[in-house]
């Protein structure tokens, strides 16, 4: 029988009387229940939420152990500090990681540009230019190749 | 890239919000505690009928959450967890101070009683006294089965995750503890 009590039979003891039934939500509780017990637990039923209701506005929370239990959780989940050439990182520090990071990479740029690009900006006098971009091919010593394909391409006439 | 979204933890679930939690997003904890705090004050207050030790318990729970949040099961709804945990504390507590045959007096803060329908003529306070007295002399299952369910409004799902038992035990538990409250309180009746 108790199989019978489900969410639709505690919607109508919760909600309606047993005069405000219609014949077959009668006829579903009284399965259950006689009129005088169905009856009885609506009213109960109605007197415990309205009591949960008072009882949890009258119920205060304490401001100050909210404030205790914040202030825990930020102690326990304080993230790790690491010290790095005397400075203390704090990862979860936006501001000082991204100066940190800008910091770097300017130095890295500084260092990039003095130290690498500097040998390509060796200038070259006039007579060095000639004497890396002329070529004098009576100078070039002849060839001495065993391989066919090479004696094909210098016979060639361009 | 939490730093540049601000996350709206309001929509999240309270499992999601765990899982923030145990990362150790502080506004997750917050939104979990507005979501929960008033629920579980009522429930450790009605269940300790003390409300200093209620506030404590409160206190105690969510310690518990800050310091192992991975102890919390995913796959679990989280309402259920946190009300088996919380009625494991008030029963250890039962067990600790002996408290289970303390009369229960509920205090109504001399605020006057709205005239509700079927209780304008009737104690509130005397109903709840013979409500208290009537569930304690059934046993703690079906008691603690009818209490977060109309005490609580807590889903029959949730109430079979938190004492460990089928959807149709707590049906059956509930059937019989209504039928049983009838009959206990019946004396009642002349009063409304």
């Amino acid at each position: 029988m108790e199989n019978l009590y489900d969410e639709t039979i505690e919607k109508l003891i919760s909600e309606k009387s047993f005069s405000e039934l219609n014949l077959k939500e009668k006829e579903k509780v009284l399965q259950l229940y006689t009129s005088l017990e169905y009856d009885e637990i609506h009213k109960y039923l109605i007197a415990i939420k309205l009591n949960g209701i008072k009882e949890k506005d009258r119920l205060s929370l304490s401001s100050k152990n909210k404030k205790e239990l914040q202030d825990y959780f930020k102690e326990k989940n304080k993230p790790e500090q690491r010290i790095f050439l005397n400075f203390q990182i704090n990862p979860f520090n936006v501001k000082r990681t991204a100066v940190l990071a800008a910091s770097l990479g300017i130095l890295f740029f500084i260092i990039y540009g003095k130290v690498i690009n500097q040998s390509n900006d060796y200038p070259l006098s006039e007579e060095e230019f000639n004497k890396y971009t002329t070529f004098n091919t009576q100078e070039i010593p002849k060839y001495n190749s065993d391989d066919e394909t090479t004696d094909y391409l210098m016979k060639m006439q361009f | 890239m939490t730093f540049l979204s601000f996350k709206n933890y309001s929509k999240s679930s309270d499992e999601e919000l765990m899982l923030y939690i145990s990362k150790g997003k502080e506004k997750a904890f917050n939104e979990l505690h507005n979501r929960y705090a008033k629920k579980l004050l009522y429930f450790f207050f009605q269940k300790l009928n003390d409300e200093e030790k209620a506030q404590d318990f409160l206190q105690d729970i969510f310690i518990k959450i800050i310091e192992n949040p991975w102890k919390f099961d995913a796959t679990k709804k989280f309402s259920s967890w946190v009300y088996s945990v919380a009625y494991n504390m008030c029963k250890n507590e039962f067990r600790n101070e002996s408290l289970k045959s303390i009369n229960h007096n509920f205090i109504l803060n001399n605020q006057e009683v709205d005239k509700v329908p079927f209780f304008c003529e009737m104690d509130l306070n005397l109903f709840n006294e013979s409500l208290k007295q009537a569930l304690n002399k059934l046993d703690e299952t079906h008691k603690i089965t009818f209490e977060l369910r109309y005490f609580h409004e807590l889903s029959l799902n949730e109430i079979a995750e938190i004492t460990e038992t089928s959807i149709g035990t707590v049906k059956s538990r509930l059937f019989y503890t209504t039928k049983k409250l009838s009959k206990s309180l019946q004396f009642l009746n002349a009063k409304v």
